[in-house]
């Protein structure tokens, strides 16, 4: 088996809160607060949790965006050799920034209004090789097609453009530098759902042609469940279960994955019926509750919960491996979907 | 007994770029103690008919057609379609028959007034509460609708309420009136799927306890099942599709119904099943297509009669309407 392309370990992003003329930290926003995961070749994994969980952090770590607090983000080269995301310095990193891609959420503000769509599709080429004009407009009239963009369009502006069109030029320009991992935070949650499910399965063909790996971010369950291949929970900076798919919805081994699979609408027109929900809000991460930080709102507490630390662990089910957080999983009999 | 009967609605707005119907002849009732829904993608009217009911279009906007006849215990029937912006009417009925819930709580509270303060405010409008029993009042709906201290939670601000606590907060402020009617637009979508949960309990919850009548508009169309009585599918300005909830999800007979069922993520899917959808995206208002505005994108069109004339409505049972050409022919 070929080794993972990302290893996330033990990553920490803390936002500092400062007060005063002097600016002195009084406390900290634990944005992501330790987390490990993997992500393998050719995989998709999806991050879902609830706003405000780090998810989009956790993906603006791993291009850095931001710089971590701690932690090790080793990601596999295209030379197999693994580096440091979180350690290199951002001026060595450009060689890397080809491989890693991100699509982002509002395909309204991560296009330049004031650039063509050949333009914006084009600068990432342009700025790791060199083409001539002519070469460039090839490249981009291909990329166009390959996303589902009709060429000639290249000259027009973001503004003529529909949502799930502007969508599919981040795409393209996520494409251009054929990068072998995809961070896709929230892309498709700002699009109607007629469009939703058109560049799902554009995501889906896509990364079997350029065989890519994905970072699938979302907080919508239904998106997650279709692209992902193992899905990871969080709640306030912490991973709580990772798990296949399909295993994860089925025999959910955490209880807020169970509250959070509960709370979903579905399509069953029954008026009488009551969600099974969870009571409270997501707790603060400037002052997350001791121990799991899920039980002010686990209905399957225990006064071990608040005391007990928190972290993942191997839970063997069948041929997969099942990681939760959750200590009470085996005397727990969740529901899944 | 219908609360609301909207015929023919059609609102028009002046833009920029030349006038757009936003809502192009809408016909429905809401019925007394039922919920309405309105489902839609984005751009298809749903929210501009709530406000056409509400009276709170904005000033570029106006009701060009149509008729929304509101059956007032107090007042009697009136038009709603026919009253000013400022009649006195309105005055009247807004609150105190009928209140409104928004999408976005946090920009709906003024920042510098505490809770209750701006839900006192509600109850001085619309009851004849005496003002030292107002605050007590107020305590009692922000119990109404499940915020924990109400008795400290009255005195804070909205930056101090999360946004769960914020949509309980509106709708304690709607309920103040007792309305017959509430417009439930978007509720939940700016809301945590747990939270969201929480609140759509409530409403259904408050709905039996209070037996108002409700309009919910939702994109989502799980949400618009589990909490109406009947739905509206609307498409560019129509209602393309008009049945029982349970009836138009056993039995979707538009093609854009259908399609829509069809292409919607759902938790309930195995993972890996074939995604369908619908091909191109919503034209936008300026450049609503000939005949039915659902052609171009549909796989049933028939040449010659979909591209060129606008479908009638085909009742297919008495309470289930749909708009398309497929069911006109077969009636004939």
């Amino acid at each position: 088996m070929i080794a993972p392309i990302l290893k996330v370990k033990g990553l920490q992003k803390y936002f500092p809160i400062e007060k005063g003329f002097v600016k002195h930290t009084v406390g900290n926003v634990k944005a992501v607060d330790g987390i490990d995961f993997e992500i393998n070749d050719m995989e998709t994994v999806g991050l879902v949790g609830e706003s405000g969980c780090g998810k989009s952090t956790t993906g603006n770590c791993i291009v850095r965006l931001l710089d971590p607090t701690a932690g090790e983000i080793s990601f596999r080269t295209s030379e197999d050799q693994y580096i440091d995301l979180a350690t290199i310095k951002l001026s060595e990193m450009k060689p890397y920034r080809s491989q890693i891609q991100m699509i982002f959420q509002d395909p309204y503000a991560s296009l330049n209004p004031r650039m063509t769509i050949r333009d914006i599709i084009a600068e990432p080429i342009k700025i790791f090789s060199k083409h001539n004009s002519a070469e460039l407009d090839d490249m981009v009239a291909e990329l166009m097609r390959r996303v589902g963009l009709r060429p000639e369009y290249m000259v027009r502006y973001p503004h003529a453009f529909s949502g799930g069109q502007r969508q599919r030029v981040g795409i393209a320009r996520a494409l251009a530098l054929h990068p072998r991992f995809v961070i896709c935070d929230e892309s498709i949650s700002s699009l109607d759902v007629s469009v939703q499910a058109q560049i799902l399965g554009l995501l889906e063909d896509l990364k079997e042609e350029f065989h890519m790996s994905y970072l699938f971010i979302a907080h919508d369950l239904s998106a997650v469940k279709h692209i992902s291949d193992r899905v990871a929970v969080m709640y306030v900076g912490k991973i709580f279960e990772v798990a296949e798919t399909n295993e994860l919805f089925e025999h959910p081994l955490h209880p807020y994955t169970e509250a959070l699979l509960l709370s979903v609408p579905r399509l069953v027109a029954d008026k009488s019926v009551r969600k099974e929900t969870i009571a409270g809000e997501v707790a603060s991460p400037t002052h997350p509750p001791s121990g799991c930080s899920f039980h002010p709102r686990c209905k399957y507490a225990t006064a071990e919960c608040a005391l007990s630390d928190q972290h993942l662990f191997s839970v063997k089910t069948g041929g997969s491996i099942h990681l939760t957080a959750c200590i009470h999983y085996d005397k727990l009999h969740l529901r899944g979907i | 007994m219908n609360l609301v009967e909207v015929k023919d609605l059609v609102v028009r707005f002046r833009t920029d770029e030349g006038i757009v119907s936003a809502v192009n002849g809408v016909s429905f009732d809401i019925a007394v103690g039922k919920t309405m829904g309105l489902v839609g993608e984005s751009g298809c009217g749903k929210s501009v008919t709530a406000d056409a009911i509400m009276s709170i279009l904005p000033d570029n906007g106006w009701i060009e057609n149509g008729s929304i006849i509101y059956n007032s215990l107090h007042e009697g029937s009136f038009n709603v379609a026919e009253l000013g912006k400022k009649d006195k009417k309105l005055e009247l009925v807004h609150g105190k028959e009928m209140a409104m819930i928004f999408q976005e709580p946090s920009t709906s509270f003024c920042p510098v007034y505490t809770i209750g303060n701006q839900i006192i405010e509600a109850i001085a409008l619309h009851t004849n509460i005496p003002k030292d029993e107002q605050r007590e009042y107020c305590i009692e709906l922000l119990h109404k609708v499940r915020i924990s201290n109400p008795e400290q939670r009255i005195d804070e601000y909205p930056y101090q309420l999360s946004g769960g606590m914020r949509q309980r907060a509106m709708i304690a402020m709607a309920l103040a009136g007792s309305p017959r009617l509430l417009i439930a637009d978007e509720p939940t979508t700016s809301l945590d799927v747990t939270v969201q949960a929480q609140i759509l309990n409530l409403l259904l919850d408050l709905q039996q306890e209070l037996g108002m009548s409700m309009l919910m508009i939702n994109h989502n169309i799980g949400i618009i099942a589990e909490t109406t009585d009947m739905v509206g599918v609307m498409y560019l300005g129509k209602i393309v599709e008009l049945a029982p909830t349970k009836e138009l999800l056993a039995n979707p007979m538009h093609p854009y119904t259908r399609d829509l069922f069809r292409s919607i993520l759902q938790v309930t899917d195995q993972k890996g099943r074939k995604l369908a959808f619908i091909e191109g995206s919503v034209p936008d208002a300026y450049n609503i297509p000939k005949g039915c505005a659902y052609h171009p994108r549909c796989g049933q069109a028939i040449d010659g009669l979909c591209d060129t004339e606008l479908p009638v409505n085909c009742d297919i049972s008495d309470t289930h309407r749909v708009s398309c050409h497929l069911y006109n022919k077969r009636a004939q």
